[in-house]
């Protein structure tokens, strides 16, 4: 009874005792993880956000929401990473990782079509994005952020995609993205000029060319710091090749094939494209363009041309369509270019301080109606061009950090000091000093 | 506390279970050295190809998971290490002699604590060999070098509390070090439970618990006070609750 009692006593003090020392360090912590500090040891500083980000986290004064849309993995991993650096920046960031698979009618809520989507909620909006990386959600803050809803014209009445056509060959699902980003979306008449609320005017893929009234007034929309997306099809001008020229940028003739670099499955007029330069290197996805022309820089243009998106090097414009026709297969002569071919080019012309005529332009429309809209990366890049157009200053381009490390590949010597040294060398010297140890004991 | 350290350490080196657990860590590591650095090689060229070797480097792709399986070997044999600290002592009554001693219970502990903890680091630094090995071939990020094995360091030092803890409750070395691999594992493998139920209060709770959760952050090249925090903490319990049980004997009869 006594031992019991004695027990009792002392064994509920040490209960106490751990109960009492583990919630101070439960509190502990918690603090310390409401109120974190990182270092980043890394030579390009790849776990901090970009000076950009941070201006933009700390002039935020609503409550972000990010719900991203990826199954449990890798990619799930890396985009928390992400979101982790916001948190810890903002107190304005929460962020949600949900499973798609496990919960589909969250995903579909939120129109979400593909693994790796997410959706930003916050000041009574919602702006979605295509993958979670620091330059998508900061833009995508900065869009939460702005006050006005922007407007966009269709152009329509040449035959371009019918945004209100839910067919393969319509362009609804691009007007729906639209509204999804929070754009107001309008057809547009051109004969009747390009109204004052405009902030960005499309064409997509006209058939017939624009009367002359309808190009003059485009050309006045341009001049007083318009922007227009522009999609025109190979063999195709739309009456608009002038206004194009004036901006440095030039239609070149053929159509081009790719025999490599071909959708699997597609025919050599599908080439999948790669390359993305100026505001858009570093887009992560490949792009499909079926049916694409060439555009060049116009030489010695004083405009700011960039190119957006390039075909392969083991691409040409093929000029001879008529061949191409009759032979099905033709391989690249002298008349041809060759690759790496400009499909996609931005041309900006400066108008005094804050005001500047852009255009973005792509050589087919195709890859903007229904049919391919949502096929790998197309939709991104034809909305993350439409963005860039309309968020003109605003939005930042984000550069993708690179490691500080340098390409290495090894050569067979180092392979064998590789091998040797660590499952050799070094384990044999440990394996060494043990017996040497032994036996030194075992004498003494 | 330091003659406790120094009587340890020269234990653990004139034993043989040192040089054995040496010789297998580094001989697996070795090995997941020279498959790690073979497939980065592939992986170089290929992205060389299609031009997109930017932001992936050697520190990333050979350095992180490198430590990474290490982190997941000494798992299996930091057990082996701690087994002997107070077991043996009970086993051979040294332990009674042990409280007689003019030391305190809490510097005993911390003095086989800290030559646990010298001997894994000592073990860690073989390794470093081969990762300067690689130094020598390219350049490396030695941040991310320095910041995976200080993660590594302190998640072992949470290791080694718990197998400690688990020697102090046993005089038998094998129910010791299978208790200590036991505990070690549960504190790994609660963070898998987190992700069955993701986005509520108990998940978030096992996830911030899971051991091996808070090395991430190291591996990328961080260092992130909350996942230091952490390991300092969680090592800081269980030799607290280690002293409750030492110090039990002394009313328990």
């Amino acid at each position: 009874m006594k031992k019991l009692l004695r027990y009792g006593k002392y064994g509920s003090n040490a209960g106490v005792l751990i109960i009492a020392f583990g919630a101070i360090l439960v509190i502990g912590y918690l603090v310390i993880m409401n109120h974190t500090k990182i270092w980043d040891l890394t030579k390009a500083s790849k776990n901090t956000l970009d000076p950009k980000t941070i201006n933009v986290l700390k002039s935020l004064d609503f409550d972000v929401t990010i719900k991203a849309f990826l199954p449990e993995g890798g990619e799930a991993k890396q985009s928390k990473d992400v979101l982790d650096l916001y948190k810890y920046k903002s107190d304005h960031i929460r962020y949600e990782i949900i499973d798609p698979d496990v919960k589909p009618n969250i995903a579909k809520e939120y129109n979400v079509e593909r693994y790796g989507q997410a959706v930003l909620i916050g000041n009574n909006r919602k702006e979605p994005v295509g993958y979670v990386a620091e330059e998508t959600i900061t833009n995508a803050i900065l869009k939460l952020k702005m006050k006005k809803q922007k407007t966009v014209y269709y152009i329509t009445g040449h035959g371009e995609k019918d945004v209100n056509n839910a067919q393969r060959e319509g362009g609804s699902f691009l007007r729906d993205s639209l509204v999804q980003s929070n754009y107001t979306v309008k057809t547009l008449m051109l004969v009747r000029g390009v109204p004052a609320d405009a902030d960005l005017v499309i064409l997509a893929g006209p058939e017939k060319p624009l009367f002359s009234d309808e190009v003059s007034a485009l050309k006045k929309y341009l001049a007083t710091g318009g922007s227009l997306f522009v999609c025109i099809d190979p063999q195709k001008d739309g009456g608009i090749k002038d206004i194009l020229s004036d901006y440095g940028i030039i239609l070149s003739g053929g159509i081009i094939i790719d025999k490599y670099g071909r959708m699997m499955g597609g025919d050599y007029m599908m080439p999948v494209v790669n390359l993305y330069g100026g505001p858009f290197q570093g887009f992560q996805y490949a792009t499909i363009f079926p049916g694409v022309r060439a555009l060049e820089i116009k030489e010695g243009s004083e405009m700011n041309v960039q190119w957006l998106a390039r075909t392969s090097d083991q691409s040409w414009a093929e000029m001879n369509t008529s061949l191409m026709e009759k032979e099905g297969v033709v391989n690249p002569d002298g008349k041809d270019k060759t690759g790496p071919l400009n499909i996609g080019l931005l041309a900006i012309k400066p108008l005094g301080k804050d005001s500047a005529a852009k255009i973005v332009i792509f050589g087919d429309s195709d890859f903007v109606s229904n049919n391919f809209l949502l096929v790998a990366g197309n939709k991104d890049l034809a909305m993350n061009s439409i963005s860039m157009l309309l968020g003109d200053k605003d939005l930042v381009i984000i550069e993708k950090k690179a490691s500080g490390d340098q390409p290495f590949v090894i050569t067979p010597i180092q392979g064998m000091v590789i091998f040797w040294i660590p499952i050799v060398v070094v384990p044999l010297l440990i394996l060494g000093a043990g017996i040497a140890v032994y036996f030194v004991r075992r004498r003494g | 506390m330091y003659s406790v350290y120094k009587k340890e350490m020269y234990l653990y080196f004139s034993s043989p279970i040192f040089y054995t657990v040496a010789f297998i860590f580094v001989l697996i590591n070795g090995f997941f050295f020279y498959n790690n650095i073979a497939y980065f090689s592939m992986m170089a060229a290929r992205m060389a190809q299609y031009q997109m070797s930017a932001g992936v480097g050697v520190s990333e792709m050979v350095v992180s998971p490198l430590l990474r399986e290490m982190g997941m070997i000494i798992l299996f044999i930091l057990p082996i290490l701690t087994m002997r600290l107070y077991s043996e002592e009970k086993a051979h009554g040294t332990i009674e002699l042990m409280f007689t001693y003019p030391l305190r219970d809490i510097e005993i502990l911390l003095g086989k604590f800290f030559a646990s903890l010298s001997v894994v680091t000592i073990i860690f630094l073989i390794t470093l060999i081969f990762v300067s090995l690689l130094g020598f071939m390219t350049t490396l990020d030695w941040g991310i070098v320095f910041s995976c094995y200080l993660g590594l360091i302190l998640m072992a030092s949470s290791f080694l509390s718990l197998g400690i803890f688990a020697s102090s409750l046993t005089k038998s070395q094998v129910i010791a070090a299978i208790s200590a691999f036991g505990l070690i594992l549960i504190f790994w493998i609660v963070g898998w439970f987190a992700t069955v139920i993701p986005n509520t209060v108990p998940g978030k709770v096992l996830q911030e618990l899971s051991l091996l959760s808070h090395l991430d952050s190291f591996l990328q090249g961080m260092i992130n006070l909350k996942d230091m925090a952490f390991y300092v903490f969680f090592s800081a319990f269980f030799l607290f609750v280690t002293l409750r049980t030492l110090e039990s004997h002394t009313w328990r009869g």
